[in-house]
């Protein structure tokens, strides 16, 4: 049989495109990473990929023994065929046994076709990552059916590729005694490497919910756009008492367009974790849940009250929230 | 153009709107059991059949619906025809469940390749059971066709594909020429509204059914997700009801609970 597993980890480092910053994901696939080749007794390497990579590669070069740096004009804007032509390019070099990318919208659209080039199994949004002394196959943990399962997955089969859910590693990589190599590669881009072009960026509202004390959500019983006025006037109430209070979201207020898709919490949406989440009209699906779970104190307004979301609430009131707002906000201006 | 040859495809999945409780896991032969629910189209399959039915209203042409699974039900996924669909295709055979996504993808492409030409392939941005998010964009690799992920608005312009996909804080306008595939997500918006006469009217439609050897698959170059663990984490709080005369009081005492709470909450 051939030696298997033989190589090390890649983690695939990730840049935010507007202002060159190396994105906190890429210090969480450090420590993921780091963490792994520890157990599996074999390097670790990073690759930068991106118009400016290079200006990160002594940072990250402290974390890992071998860094690609792949630099490029045409890497300014995020097309998912040219940073994968590039990662490619790595991976011939390097030839890894496991690879780990962040569960973003870049990374989940570089790692499945990649996947399918590779004919390597894909795990994704993976919460969880062992080693399987044995084997030396990961052990790939994700949520299922909207979060109402967990699973575990292995997958024979190399390299071993998954994308990690943000913010479940703390991206806190230590750094080591001796700097790893840089290695610069070059990119030759003819007009096939990519089959689509990227026109522009259109900037809409980007929200951070993560780092928020307070999130007042509403979910489909406000009943319409209006409904989230009414949330605002109990956000900027609750902005006397917190530093950063935000407004959240179930999923359909997203899809009927009465809110900015960046504000959904959830499966698909936002993981928040913040002091208060105020849940109005929302029934509490699994799927919602998920994003929610890890909230110190929970408040929901629901006129159901058997709607599951009382189930997952510290505190609740049963009632149609337009009348149960106004005397609520006016209480918590006296109070805080 | 005299229209577009549009492919949808669509995963059965149990209802994921169902309580948490309705899914259980039987550890022993690592399987997921669903009690009583009923199957649905799989809600961002719905999402992209809308998109592909906005295309054809709008361009022309004719929308395919293709399903793989083991036990499909014609009678859920008749709801394509009765929205507007021109065509449903079942691919359906012993162990089609719970497959990895490569080969679902594979099979889907061998489908695709049977059927012939097609201008454009609308997939969900993931499926609501064990939603990999992963089979549209293997697939289009499989075709060697290109693929936008994530996307929630779609134009055809000069024979082309612009869409806007969805990244963090806006979106990428984005081109590719035709064929393409397209991963639709829920913001696109939802599947419009089909009614019982509609339902009722497409069951005299006619339903292809397919097997693995109609796509010329091999059923032993095919593999299963392999799942060596699975358990139902528990999320459950205690939940203090806040109780009124009126609507009124109930939102001052909420406030008041609030309060407090918060008190012993930064006290600790
Ligand atoms: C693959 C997948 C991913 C998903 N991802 C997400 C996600 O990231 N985030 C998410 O939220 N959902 C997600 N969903 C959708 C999820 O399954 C639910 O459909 C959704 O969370 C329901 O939103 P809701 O609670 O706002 O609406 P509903 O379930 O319709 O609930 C509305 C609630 O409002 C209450 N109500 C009505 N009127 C009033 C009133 N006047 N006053 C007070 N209460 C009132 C009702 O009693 C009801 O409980 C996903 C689904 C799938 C399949
Ligand atoms: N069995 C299937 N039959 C038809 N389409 C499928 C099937 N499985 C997945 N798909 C399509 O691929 C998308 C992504 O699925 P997944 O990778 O499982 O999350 C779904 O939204 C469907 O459009």
């Amino acid at each position: 049989m051939v030696l298997t597993m033989s190589g090390g980890v890649l983690s695939v480092m990730e840049i935010n495109e507007e202002d060159n910053s190396l994105d906190n994901t890429s210090f969480e696939l450090l420590e993921a990473g780091g963490v792994l080749s520890k157990e599996a007794g074999t390097t670790i390497s990073a690759a930068i990929i991106g118009r400016k990579a290079s200006h990160h590669a002594d940072n990250v070069a402290r974390y890992v023994d071998r860094v690609y740096v792949v630099e490029h004009e045409a890497l300014a804007s995020f097309n998912p065929y040219l940073h994968l032509h590039a990662l490619e390019k790595v991976l011939k070099l390097e030839g890894p046994s496991y690879i780990l990318m962040g569960h973003t919208y870049k990374g989940v659209d570089i790692a499945a076709r990649l996947a399918a080039r590779l004919k390597a199994p894909l795990t994704t949004d993976c919460i969880g990552l062992e080693l399987d002394p044995q084997t030396r196959l990961l052990k790939r943990r994700r949520q299922v059916y909207g979060g109402a399962v967990i699973a575990t997955f292995i997958y024979q089969g190399e390299p071993q590729l998954v994308t990690l859910r943000p913010k479940v590693w703390r991206g806190r990589a230590e750094p080591r005694q001796v700097m790893g190599d840089i290695i610069q590669v070059d990119l030759d881009i003819n007009s096939s490497a990519s089959k689509l072009r990227v026109i522009e960026r259109v900037k809409e509202e980007a929200v951070r919910l993560d780092d928020a004390d307070v999130i007042v959500s509403g979910g489909r019983g406000l009943g319409g756009p209006d409904g989230f006025k009414e949330l605002e006037k109990l956000r900027s109430a609750l902005a006397k008492g917190f530093k950063k209070v935000e407004i959240g979201s179930s999923r359909p207020p997203v899809d009927k367009g009465w809110i900015s898709s960046s504000r959904q919490v959830g499966l698909t949406g936002e993981k928040v974790s913040p002091m208060i989440y105020i849940a109005v009209g929302i029934s509490g699906a699994t799927q919602h849940i998920v994003g929610m779970e890890k909230s110190k104190l929970v408040v929901a307004i629901n006129s159901d009250k058997g709607a599951p979301i009382f189930t997952m609430a510290d505190i609740g009131a049963v009632g149609d929230y337009r009348q149960i707002l106004p005397s609520f906000i006016k209480k918590l201006e006296e109070l805080l | 153009m005299t229209g577009l040859r549009i492919i949808v495809c669509a995963k059965q999945v149990p209802d994921p709107e169902a309580p948490a409780s309705a899914v259980d896991v039987d550890p022993e032969k690592r399987r997921v059991t669903v009690k009583g629910l009923m199957p649905v189209i799989n809600p961002l399959d719905e999402v992209a059949l809308e998109a592909a039915l906005q295309i054809k209203e709008k361009y022309g042409g004719k929308v395919t619906v293709l399903s793989v699974g083991e036990r499909l039900s014609e009678n859920v996924l008749r709801k394509v025809l009765a929205a507007g669909a021109d065509e449903l295709i079942l691919v359906q055979d012993e162990g089609l469940d719970d497959l990895d996504p490569y080969s679902t993808a594979l099979l889907l492409f061998k489908a695709i390749e049977k059927l012939g030409t097609f201008d454009l392939i609308l997939t969900g941005r993931e499926s609501a059971d064990w939603g990999s998010g992963q089979v549209g964009l293997m697939l289009a690799e499989l075709l060697g066709i290109p693929a936008i992920n994530w996307v929630k608005r779609i134009e055809v312009v000069n024979g082309a594909i612009r869409a806007a996909k969805v990244v963090h804080g806006g979106y990428d306008l984005v081109e590719a020429p035709l064929p393409a595939l397209l991963t639709v997500t829920n913001e696109f918006g939802e599947l419009r509204y089909v009614s019982i006469m509609a339902l009722k009217r497409a069951r005299d439609k006619p339903v292809d059914a397919w097997t693995l050897s109609d796509v010329d698959v091999d059923p032993s170059t095919l593999r299963k997700m392999e799942v060596a663990e699975l358990f139902k984490p528990r999320f459950e709080r205690m939940c203090t009801i806040i109780t009124g005369k009126t609507p009124e009081e109930v939102g001052e005492r909420l406030a008041v609970k609030l309060v407090e709470e918060l008190h012993s909450l930064r006290g600790r």
